[in-house]
């Protein structure tokens, strides 16, 4: 059995400054060893879904949780969560959306979607480094992962 | 006595025959009916705020009474005999209306209808018409009489209610536009300016954090500065936001306990308020309708100013009270802080405007603009009095500012 070596983070965000941030504060607490940045909704679903440039990707190597950002290029953010969560594919891949936005109107919409977890960046990033530990110790650790046949359709 | 007197020729010649008859009788009835007659045409042409008039079965006018002159602008001996169809619009005529109309007073035997009538000058007016057809006794139809109010005041009102209404239907369709654009604008502040304050909070920490062996105390002071500066810019956008958030928001009024608002307040004021040594003096306080919600952030607003102005004190003594004047209460906030110089008073509510340099008391100057703007939602005022070194005292009213009177204030003053 070869397996490509899995993927612990999807990283959807377009902001080069934001990704690097996540990326800085995601290494320094060590909880992720695999993290794919993707820049944009269109790129994330082609990996999701083992399409275009993704489509010679193992299926079964999903990503253990995917951090979203809300405002993306081409697709966006709650529409990419959208397509996630309405395939059994990758619906119990937990998804977290990770935003600058607490408009009252996206978070209802995240969580009418489906999505596992809502998070305001914090501007501090001592704070933001704080939250980054906490929801990978979380995810990663804590969390008792989706088993596979929670992906094959019902 | 009636006499007559007819000759009848006969052969033996002229011959008289005479018919003496008691008519008394009859000439009382004729005498009755006349007088009758003419108090009814004298009852009708008083009726001066309706045009009463009646026409033959061809349509030809037969009465005309003194309100269908100031009405119509016709005298009597202008249109009697001349037909009906002259006080209706052309076009009216035109489509058969008044046919229409005769027919169906004449059919139903009475009709009420409105419509545009024309005066001899030409204008028109709108006037309300009852239409009543005329028969003898034995059925026959000899005529119309109808009473015309002309209602064009009315009619105009209600058009001037319709413009009105459309207005307001506009306005509120405006205001629903401006409303969108606010929180368009309010979303992409929250979202698009935070986003490079954080990358300038996070890029500078990294620096300072990891960096900090290779850079001098100087620089370490420099990024010291710039992370203050991203704090405040994020605290400036929340306050902002919090502030925009207030206008668009509806108000639910209700009876609040204003202590028991008062006390939710000041669990929720920041830890400087616990750590401190503050005297908290609650008058009882009464029920008021307003929105709990809002008027908890007037006083989270108005107390954490309080507890961040007497900092200087060694014990703070913060008050909180009501006066009642007329039934209106009048709730005021009082501290021992540093106060400030009353000239400045009316600067203190607008957005952005401090008293205080940031480094002896840091702020935003958006807390106070806040609080007048959820205090003037609710039909209120405030003010503030306030001498440097002895304390500030806020007095705000949730009624009509007419009713914060100086008089509140005396019996304030004389209380002290």
């Amino acid at each position: 059995m070869s397996e490509s070596p899995s993927i612990d983070i999807l990283l959807v965000e377009d902001n080069p400054s934001d990704a690097e941030l996540t990326l800085h504060a995601l290494k320094k607490c060590k909880v992720a060893n695999h993290i794919l940045h993707v820049r944009d909704g269109a790129e994330a679903l082609d990996f999701l879904f083992c399409r275009g440039e993704y489509s010679a990707r193992d299926d079964g190597a999903r990503p253990a949780l995917v951090l979203l950002d809300l405002k993306l290029p081409k697709f966006d953010g709650l529409q990419v969560l959208k397509q996630i969560k309405n395939d059994a594919r990758t619906r119990a891949i937990p998804v977290i959306l990770l935003t600058s936005s607490k408009e009252e109107s996206d978070m209802a919409t995240g969580y009418q979607l489906g999505v596992n977890s809502y998070i305001q960046k914090p501007v501090n990033f001592t704070e933001f480094q704080e939250v980054v530990r906490q929801l990978g110790m979380y995810w990663l650790l804590v969390n008792a992962k989706p088993p596979a046949v929670a992906f094959q359709s019902s | 006595m009636e006499i007559s007197l007819s000759p009848l020729e006969t052969a033996e010649g002229t011959l008289v025959s005479s018919a003496i008859r008691d008519v008394t009788q009859r000439k009382q009835l004729a005498e009755r009916h006349r007088e009758n007659e003419i108090r009814f045409r004298l009852l009708i042409d008083a009726v001066k705020d309706y045009a009463i008039i009646s026409f033959d079965p061809e349509g030809l006018v037969t009465s005309w009474n003194s309100g269908a002159q100031r009405l119509k602008g016709y005298s009597a001996e202008e249109v009697i005999g001349q037909h009906v169809s002259r006080l209706y619009l052309k076009e009216d005529i035109e489509q058969g209306k008044l046919a229409e109309e005769l027919q169906r007073a004449s059919a139903a035997g009475h009709v009420e209808d409105q419509g545009w009538r024309v005066r001899k000058d030409g204008s028109k007016f709108w006037a309300e018409i009852a239409t009543t057809a005329l028969r003898n006794s034995g059925g026959e139809l000899i005529g119309y009489v109808k009473i015309d109010k002309g209602i064009t005041a009315r009619r105009e009102s209600e058009e001037q209610i319709r413009n009105l209404n459309s207005e307001l239907t506009q306005r509120v369709e405006e205001r629903g536009t401006v409303n969108r654009e606010l929180e368009s604008f309010s979303y992409s502040v929250s979202h698009d300016l935070r986003a490079p304050l954080r990358h300038v909070d996070g890029f500078a920490r990294i620096l300072k954090e990891e960096y900090s062996p290779n850079l001098t105390e100087d620089a370490i002071r420099y990024l010291d500065r710039v992370l203050e500066a991203a704090t405040h810019m994020g605290q400036l956008i929340d306050d902002l936001l919090s502030l925009a958030r207030i206008g668009r928001r509806e108000l639910k009024r209700d009876r609040v306990q204003i202590e028991s608002v008062v006390k939710q307040a000041i669990v929720e004021l920041p830890s400087e308020a616990e750590e401190r040594n503050i005297e908290w003096r609650i008058e009882p306080l009464p029920e008021m309708n307003c929105d709990a919600g809002l008027l908890k952030l007037v006083f989270i607003n108005l107390l954490s100013n309080a507890v961040k102005f007497t900092r200087k004190q060694p014990i703070a003594v913060i008050e909180i009270g009501a006066r009642f004047t007329n039934g209106l209460a009048t709730i005021f906030v009082r501290d021992n802080g540093v106060g400030f110089d009353p000239r400045y008073a009316d600067k203190l509510f607008g957005v952005f405007q401090r008293l205080h340099r940031q480094e002896d008391f840091e702020g935003t100057g958006v807390g106070l603009a806040t609080v007048q703007r959820i205090i003037r939602r609710h039909g209120g005022e405030i003010i503030v009095e306030s001498q440097p070194n002895s304390g500030t005292t806020f007095f705000f009213t949730l009624g009509p500012l007419s009713r914060l009177s100086a008089d509140a204030r005396t019996t304030e003053i004389k209380h002290v």
